[in-house]
């Protein structure tokens, strides 16, 4: 009897023992780590826009998207870092008046911009042409109309009443083309198409198409050969309806008040850099062979295309 | 040391009643799972919950990264600040986002009161290479902060803060709902604990109530029995108990007043016995004084007058007279020896000394008796006192027979077996009403029958008496032999 209740006791105990066991293994947390204390009440206004001297600005119109910009001029922008001795700070904005703009003002010191937007920026503050890529052995490019390859579109013509997009309102490729090519015909975009939508990069407008979202787009022929060359999926499913005419490579350009020796070095930096090894690999990652003396008369179709048909910039 | 706290034990659950012990037993057990439960699905949300908010941080944080890239790259601030109110906006948990461009600025964020500066590098400068989490603390309110590089880091961080709010919401709720349904089953416990404690203790209470009775000496009293369990076969070896208790108790009472009889009758006995002692020996007096004496007192006399007289012719005479009453005297002696003690029991033994009684009575009575002796008597003789008793209870049954029963007819048999004697006494007289002789009280009158199953019983033996109203009676007496040493 008496061993009996001991047993009992035992057990007792020992079940115990188990349960508080298992409660405290669950009970331990893992995580471990200490939180950091912060006080949210000491703030600071933040100010980006803070402009330094010492930095030279160089801005990209968003030809292609933001992202890929970035990867694109990250070895062209180390290289003119090392010719130049400054560092030097990207500036990309939605719109390429955006950056037309900022070149005018003069807080860009050297901008990459569309052939349109040179046009404009060359009539109306005197932008300075300082180069301009060849690519793949050519120094001009045009606007492709394309849809998706199981499209019923064929011609113009067939574009009535269909979605279509454009890149940006100051692009020649991906918009002035489009109208210049649609006045031909007497019409204009806004009674053409049942929609349009602005793709802010000429690569958004080939996913667009692609993707089915829109049914037609124009497009840079560069952008669609780099994309041919690095992402075919997406040019397979493409069909190109019709093109322009052939215009210079879209240039690189300097504000009106730079000094004739910036001028010259940079120009000798851009014209030289396929001479050397670290300029080339720059050129290789753009797609460029390397950069020529621009032929300004190269851009005069779209100097006669912008006489004969009023462009609005300030869509949206 | 485990008696020790065995014993501690029983002595504290000593004093409780069965109960409370019940009502104990199931408390302690309900709040002893229902806080092991409570706790442990505490602990075991809690941290399922913290994964789940971390994912949540991390894919929250990636979302933001991917689609604040362009926007900062193209200081498109207005927009930035449209996607952090909205990332904010859009789930609970999230406390604030912010992103950080490639030059360590601030290029957004969703404070509403100025940006803390403390904030921005918890997570050191690995924060460009690869996402990480810091637990940020303040206000006493525990912050996930999670940081994700844009594009790889080359266009800035995405951070965002998620604070437990969430986490600690569901938990409240789990923790409230868990105590409820606790506090239901311990309340469902507490009345089912009860009703058993009850039905379990009720039958002890009245097996209590009834051994209480069984002390006061009613042992009248039984249990209900309510259930087949433990207790229930308690309470029926209970009630057997009582059942063979109240029997023991009649059979007891039958004796008392059986054994008072028997004291009253063996008083009146030996009342009669010294009151029988003192008649004979008045008798044997009497008898010496009237008889003895005055044949002595007669000798006497005659041998004054032969010595008076002398020589003469009257002395053949008076020598004669003398001779005559000396004879007398000596029969007379005779008598009263044999009266006192029939030497011939002694002398000729027990069958001879019966023959004789009966031919006595056979004399006086004037009837007819029979002796039949079955059986054969051992060499050995039996004990004298047996003898004795045997030969008294059938003098006893023959006076009776003389004083009562007018009979004319009486057979006696003496049966002699291996281990008893059995004695029959049988008469056609009067009879008498059997029950009503016995049950009245032992007064002279009936001790001749008592003396009769004195005797017998004085040597274990049985006597039976059979008797009804003008059918006359027959005696049955066996006595287990015992022999002389």
């Amino acid at each position: 009897m008496k061993s009996k209740i001991h047993l009992l006791v035992l057990l007792w105990i020992l079940s115990v023992a188990i349960l508080m066991s298992i409660l405290i293994v669950n009970s331990i947390n893992f995580n471990t780590a200490d939180a950091v204390p912060v006080d949210f009440s000491i703030t600071k206004d933040i100010n980006t826009t803070s402009y330094n001297q010492d930095v030279f600005r160089l801005a990209v119109s968003s030809v292609i998207s933001p992202v890929e910009t970035v990867k694109g001029y990250r070895p062209l922008i180390k290289y003119l870092e090392d010719k130049l001795g400054r560092r030097i700070e990207l500036v990309q904005r939605t719109t390429y008046k955006e950056v037309n703009d900022l070149v005018e003002t003069g807080e860009i010191d050297l901008a990459f911009i569309c052939t349109l937007s040179y046009v404009e920026a060359e009539k109306n503050f005197r932008a300075k042409l300082v180069a301009a890529p060849q690519v793949q052995g050519s120094a001009y490019y045009r606007s492709l109309v394309i849809v998706r390859e199981d499209s019923n579109i064929n011609t113009i013509a067939d574009l009535q009443n269909k979605k279509f997009a454009f890149t940006d309102p100051m692009s020649f490729s991906g918009r002035a083309a489009m109208i210049g090519e649609l006045a031909t015909i007497g019409r204009s975009p806004e009674d053409m198409f049942s929609s349009i939508i602005y793709t802010y990069s000429h690569d958004n407008s080939l996913r667009a198409v692609a993707d089915g979202v829109v049914d037609a787009a124009c497009i840079d022929s560069l952008v669609f050969d780099l994309t041919a060359e690095l992402y075919p999926e997406i040019t397979n499913k493409i069909r190109i309806i019709h093109t322009s005419p052939f215009v210079g490579n879209p240039p690189v350009i300097l504000g009106a008040d730079t000094s004739e020796e910036e001028f010259n070095m940079i120009r000798k930096i851009l014209l030289n850099m396929h001479n050397e090894e670290a300029g080339r690999r720059a050129l290789e990652t753009l797609m460029y062979d390397k950069f020529l003396m621009p032929d300004n008369d190269s851009y005069n179709y779209i100097r006669s295309l912008i006489e004969e048909v009023r462009i609005d910039y300030y869509v949206r | 040391m485990l008696d020790k706290l065995v014993d501690t034990f029983a002595r504290f659950s000593n004093n409780i009643t069965l109960e409370i012990k019940i009502l104990g037993i199931t408390l302690g057990f309900i709040i002893l799972f229902g806080t092991g439960i409570t706790f442990e699905m505490r602990n075991i949300v809690y941290n399922l919950l913290l994964d789940e908010l971390d994912k949540q941080g991390q894919s929250i944080a990636s979302d933001l990264s991917a689609r604040s890239a362009d926007l900062v790259l193209t200081s498109n601030d207005f927009n930035l600040h449209l996607l952090l109110r909205h990332t904010v906006a859009n789930n609970d948990a999230v406390k604030y986002a912010f992103i950080i461009n490639d030059k360590n600025e601030i290029v957004g964020h969703s404070f509403n009161d100025g940006f803390p500066i403390d904030l921005k590098d918890i997570h050191g400068s690995n924060a460009y290479e690869k996402p990480s989490k810091i637990l940020v603390e303040s206000d006493s309110m525990i912050i996930h902060d999670f940081s994700i590089p844009i594009i790889d880091g080359k266009v800035g961080i995405a951070r965002v803060g998620l604070d437990e709010s969430n986490v600690n919401e569901s938990i409240r709720k789990i923790t409230n709902t868990i105590i409820q349904t606790t506090l239901v089953m311990a309340l469902v416990g507490i009345i089912a604990a009860y009703l058993l404690a009850h039905l379990v203790s009720r039958p002890i209470h009245s097996l209590v109530q009834a051994t209480r009775k069984f002390s006061e000496g009613d042992y009248s009293q039984r249990v209900e029995i309510y259930s087949n369990d433990d207790v229930g076969k308690l309470g029926i070896a209970f009630n057997e108990m009582g059942e063979s208790l109240e029997t023991k108790e009649q059979e007891n009472q039958l004796l008392i007043s059986e054994v008072e009889k028997k004291e009253q009758l063996r008083r009146s006995l030996l009342k009669k016995v010294m009151t029988a002692q003192e008649l004979e020996r008045k008798r044997i007096s009497r008898e010496l004084h009237d008889e003895t004496g005055q044949l002595l007192s007669s000798l006497m006399l005659h041998l004054r007058h032969i010595k008076d007289s002398g020589y003469g012719e009257d002395f053949d005479t008076n020598v004669e007279n003398m001779r005559t009453l000396i004879n007398k005297t000596i029969t007379e002696v005779k008598r009263m020896s044999y009266q006192l003690r029939p030497s011939v029991l002694d002398d000729m033994g027990l069958i001879s000394a019966i023959e004789r009684l009966i031919k006595e009575y056979r004399d006086v009575l004037q009837i007819e008796i029979d002796l039949i002796v079955h059986g054969k008597q051992s060499e050995q003789r039996m004990l004298t006192e047996l003898e004795i008793a045997i030969y008294r209870i059938l003098q006893e049954a023959l006076t009776n027979i003389y004083k009562y029963a007018h009979a004319e007819n009486v057979s006696i048999i003496l049966t002699f077996r291996q281990e008893t004697v059995q004695l029959i006494i049988e008469d056609d007289g009067v009879g008498f009403n059997l029950d009503l002789h016995l049950k009245s009280d032992a007064t002279d009158n009936h001790l001749g029958l008592h003396g009769m199953r004195e005797r017998a019983e004085l040597f274990n033996g049985t006597f039976e008496i059979e008797s009804q109203k003008d059918m006359g009676t027959t005696i049955y007496v066996t006595i287990p032999i015992v022999y002389e040493e």
